[in-house]
């Protein structure tokens, strides 16, 4: 009876396995890669960090001839995944996508088994999310400046996608920089918190644009600025925060490749180049933009000043802040 | 042999206690055990709720309803709580753990497992598990474990594409 | 409401051809697949398949996707009945009586009732969506942190209607599931809460890990320590299908879970979750003999399956009126259009009409298929409970592992799943109910997160939640329900001590 069952199954999943097994490309048995590389991604499947890990190591397996595995690591607050990626052989067969929270902000705020400033290798920035600032229904503001303004009441609520995420330290920073007291209402992820911003239950965000765009379009939100240095292509009548009169304000959501400590410089320079190709392909471009981010071109030198350089940052933000967990 | 008999072959726990009378026991042990693993925590911030809140409003209760639940049963006759499948939970137990420290390899002090993956994971686990049946076959069950693992490798890594590995000494993922 | 049909019967032009039937049976097929399979869930499942989708056109595509996710939402009962391993939350309500009717050799009714039962619902919610979404959408809105909190209440107290024995020891399974989901990283401060240093805990415990091992494991040791009564149990197959008189019975229990799966579907943060929960409560106070309920009432699955069912469609209203996803299949879908170049919200309804209501019929027409893909299988899953219980149980503990292992790719959840097989064994024997654990643990987590999020809003003042017109009444409701609930069994519970003295 479970031969017959096993059977039975087994033919309705050979339908399944064709439409959805990817080919392995056929390698070659001495240059790198000769089996398939681990892309260890912090997060479980199905967040942001996941959607832009599959997107690029899709297209990295064509630059590379190489299979490239997306594996999951969750846990620890995402430092887990910084874990296994230190300690693993630097060999090139096992990468990290590193983005802001694990790589410049834990670092303040937990003790780290591993310091990612230290124990792992930058090859190349993937791409910048540049991050808005929304008011909901409930505030009858126009402008950052008069955001701003409204908040000197020290009555507003501000909500974010969790503790020490990229939308919370967005908004710290803001109010660092501006001056101002608002209250921290933290969510688990950025939908509940935007859809109680639509609800009117709390009054502002700073968050990522792809979880706020369409509420923006339809004028259910108002979008009074947005972080990057520059505006942001889908979103053009929508001033920097710099132009909206908060100077220095910037912050953004960003996305690496990082390895182990120690990988050989063939490998790294074939990596980086993999990667260059990757992003130039208008596919990728694409998927990119319609996720809210524009394609890096920072090579392992840029890529590890520019952390270098975040990590001070947000250091001062977390400080100034007094996050930090026990 | 009924969940309920008074078969007291293999029955340490009920301790001539009976059952309600232990139940109580183990709410009290948790609600105790949930006190003392919240102790650090703050109960009340200058801004709010602190973190201790709920798990010590909650051990409270808990430690409440337990001794209550003594109080009420206290001239309970003490039913057995029958026999306690210890010789069945020990292979299932020793089945699945067998399996989280091959599938992946595992680190313990001393000790090193190689990651094994699915190829050697499946059929430990399938087979020591098995044997926890009373009417357990060997021969039956090594060949049900090897087409079981077949199976499982095809449907898991293949079909539904989850990064699990199959048999890293052998093909490198 | 004619506009309604005109729509929708433009949807049914897109939604019928040949392209995006196939891929709307494939999903369903991949989704009842996962569903079955404990442990791999829909949101695993379609994160590592949306690379693939992206060469679809973008309808094609969520039409696979949401057939993944109403596929998985089915398959998970298939295993709550046939094995009692609640694959999600909504499940565990259809384990209780759904399993105690499979062991009583009425597998294929409890599969046939929930098959037709989420056909039925699932054609309701369709019109729902279709006729309703934006009003109902503002409903959603209303429920604030507040708000939800109060609701939260409301749930915890019907779930006190869950237990079928003692009262206290049910309350304080519900208590202990409330104490298990605030282990692991406080949510405000990041600050470890009930974790003894444990690695594995800091991002406090999976569902599905409790679920497998207070039901699954749980249940493979009762077994396991019984095998006569088992082998009895077993060779009673009953008939495969409902008969008419059957479902006629049920069709009112069917009605009620529907109406309220819809309801609470629209709710943010997968409200979902106490449709089938309320549900159940519901048929329990109206059945004519409540005391079954626990022991395999038909009704108690015909409820919450159509319940679930509804609110498993009806949670796709905030997406589609406003781009706001509940749940985090939703947050999925939401970015499956996005990389499509698709901005969901508000707009999406003038300026992709045929994607907006081409999905929406695509969601009839993947219930339909459902029935189709899972009627015939009624027969292969009761055969499949004919497999000799030696070789059925390593089978289960193998799928478990593998299941639990692919929730993090980490060996410690699978060891962590063994330790609550322990503990779901220990406290069957001291006769305490999983089930209200299970959904203590469920509502907690948001219990705790509302609650601090609301007085973080109101400022520190819990007047909050009897301010708000919604929360009160919600409050209020929960109150008399508690009351009603407490009065006759308190007296009940009086007299067994007393006749046992």
């Amino acid at each position: 009876m479970p031969m017959k069952f096993t059977r039975r199954v087994a033919l309705a999943l050979c339908g399944v396995a064709m439409t959805m097994s990817v080919a392995a490309p056929v390698v070659a048995q001495d240059a790198y890669p000769s089996k398939p590389i681990t892309l260890v991604v912090s997060y479980a499947a199905g967040g942001g960090t996941d959607a832009i890990a599959r997107v690029f190591a899709a297209r990295l397996e064509k630059a590379l001839g190489g299979r490239v595995i997306v594996e999951n690591r969750p846990g620890a607050a995402a430092n887990l995944g910084t874990e296994v990626a230190a300690a693993a052989d630097p060999d090139g067969y096992t990468l990290l996508i590193g983005n802001q929270g694990p790589m410049v902000v834990n670092p303040h705020i937990f003790k780290l088994k591993a310091d990612p400033g230290t124990d792992l290798d930058p090859i190349a920035m993937i791409a910048d999310a540049s991050l808005v600032v929304v008011v909901g229904p409930s505030l009858k503001v126009n402008t950052l400046g008069e955001l701003v303004e409204a908040a000197k009441s020290g009555e507003l609520v501000y909500g974010s996608a969790g503790n020490a995420s990229a939308s919370h330290l967005g908004a710290l920073l803001l109010g660092q920089t501006a001056g101002i007291k608002v209250r921290h209402v933290p969510y688990k992820g950025a939908g509940p918190a935007v859809n109680d911003l639509v609800g009117g239950h709390i009054d502002f965000m700073v968050t990522t644009i792809p979880s706020a765009i369409g509420l923006i379009e339809s004028g259910t939100l108002k979008a009074l600025a947005v972080t990057g240095e520059k505006r942001f292509a889908s979103l053009p009548d929508v001033p920097t925060a710099i132009e909206a009169g908060v100077p220095g304000y910037t912050a953004s959501a960003w996305y690496g490749l990082v390895g182990p400590k120690g990988m050989p410089a063939e490998v790294k320079s074939k990596l980086e180049a993999a990667t260059t190709e990757t992003l130039s392909d208008a596919d990728v471009l694409d998927k990119l933009k319609n996720d809210g981010a524009v394609p890096s071109s920072m090579g392992p030198q840029a890529f590890a000043d520019f952390m270098a350089k975040e990590r001070t940052r947000w250091g001062d933000v977390v400080k100034a802040a007094d996050i930090k967990v026990e | 042999m009924q969940a309920t008999s008074t078969n007291t072959e293999t029955e340490p726990s009920a301790g001539g206690l009976g059952r309600e009378r232990l139940a109580g026991i183990v709410l009290v042990g948790l609600g105790g055990l949930g006190l003392w693993a919240g102790s650090d925590l703050p109960f009340m911030t200058s801004d709010g709720v602190g973190s201790g809140l709920m798990p010590r409003l909650l051990s409270v209760v808990i430690l409440g309803l337990g001794i209550l639940q003594l109080v009420l049963s206290r001239k309970d006759p003490g039913q057995s709580t029958g026999r306690w499948a210890i010789r069945e939970t020990i292979p299932v137990i020793l089945g699945v753990v067998l399996f989280a420290v091959t599938v992946r390899g595992y680190h313990l002090g001393p000790v090193t497992i190689p990651g094994l993956g699915l190829s050697i994971a499946c059929p430990l686990a399938v087979v020591a598990s098995g044997l926890a049946a009373r009417d357990a076959r060997l021969g039956e069950l090594l060949i049900f474990a090897a087409v079981l693992t077949a199976f499982c490798i095809g449907l898991f890594r293949y079909a539904l594409g989850l990064s699990v590995p199959v048999a890293p000494w052998l093909l490198g993922y | 409401m004619l506009d309604v049909f005109i729509n929708l019967g433009l949807g049914m032009t897109v939604a019928f051809t040949l392209q995006n039937i196939a891929l709307c049976f494939l999903g369903c097929l991949i989704g009842t697949l996962v569903g079955v399979l404990p442990g791999v869930g829909p949101v695993a499942t379609i994160a590592i398949l949306l690379p693939v989708t992206l060469s679809l056109d973008p309808t094609g595509s969520l039409i696979m996707l949401a057939g993944i996710y109403y596929g998985a939402q089915y398959g998970g009962s298939t295993t709550a009945i046939l094995v009692n391993i609640p694959g999600e939350a909504t499940a565990v309500v259809t384990a209780i009586d759904g399993h105690k009717m499979a062991q009583k050799g009425q597998a294929g009714l409890a599969l046939g009732l929930a098959a037709i039962g989420s056909f039925f619902a699932g054609t309701v919610a369709t019109i729902v969506i279709a006729a309703l979404g934006v009003p109902m959408t503002r409903l959603g809105l209303l429920f604030g942190p507040t708000e939800y909190f109060s609701l939260m209440i409301m749930g915890l107290v019907f779930a006190v209607v869950l237990a079928h024995g003692s009262l206290l020891k049910a309350v304080s399974m519900i208590l202990v599931g409330v104490l298990l989901s605030c282990v692991g990283a406080d949510m405000e401060t990041g600050r470890e809460r009930m974790t003894f240093g444990l690695e594995m805990l800091q991002d406090g415990i999976e569902f599905v890990v409790l679920a497998m091992g207070i039901f699954g494991f749980g249940e493979i040791f009762k077994n396991l320590a019984d095998p006569e009564a088992r082998d009895v149990v077993r060779s009673r197959i009953g008939r495969l299908w409902p008969t008419l008189k059957e479902l006629k019975d049920n069709f009112p229990a069917i009605l009620r879970g529907t109406f309220l799966g819809s309801v609470l579907g629209v709710l943010p943060g997968n409200g979902a979750i106490l449709g089938p929960f309320a549900s159940y409560a519901v048929e329990k106070r109206l059945a004519k003999r409540p005391e079954d309920f626990g022991h395999g009432a038909p009704a108690a699955v015909a409820g919450p399956e159509s319940a679930n069912n509804a609110g498993a469609q009806t949670s796709f209203i905030p997406l589609l009126t406003l781009g706001l996803p509940p749940n985090a299949v939703m947050a999925l879908m939401v970015g499956a259009m996005m990389i499509q170049g698709i901005v969901p919200g508000p707009q999406v309804i003038e300026r992709n009409p045929e994607l907006f209501w081409g999905l929406i019929a695509s969601m009839w027409i993947g219930n339909l298929m459902l029935v189709i893909i899972n009627l015939p299988l009624i027969g292969l899953w009761v055969k499949l409970l004919r497999v000799p219980y030696r070789l059925l149980f390593p089978a289960i503990v193998c799928f478990c592992c593998i299941g639990l292992y692919s929730i993090a790719n980490d060996a410690a959840q699978v060891m962590m799943a063994a330790l609550f097989g322990i503990i779901g064994y220990a406290l069957y024997k001291l006769e305490f109910e999983p089930a209200p654990l299970a959904l203590g643990f469920v509502l907690g987590r948001l219990l705790e997160e509302k609650l601090r999020q609301s007085l973080i809003i109101s400022g520190g003042s819990p007047l909050t939640f009897l301010q708000s017109p919604l929360s009160a009444i919600l409050l209020a409701v929960a109150v008399m329900a508690l009351v009603i609930a407490i009065s006759p069994s308190m007296r009940r519970n009086r007299d067994e001590v007393f006749k046992e003295a």
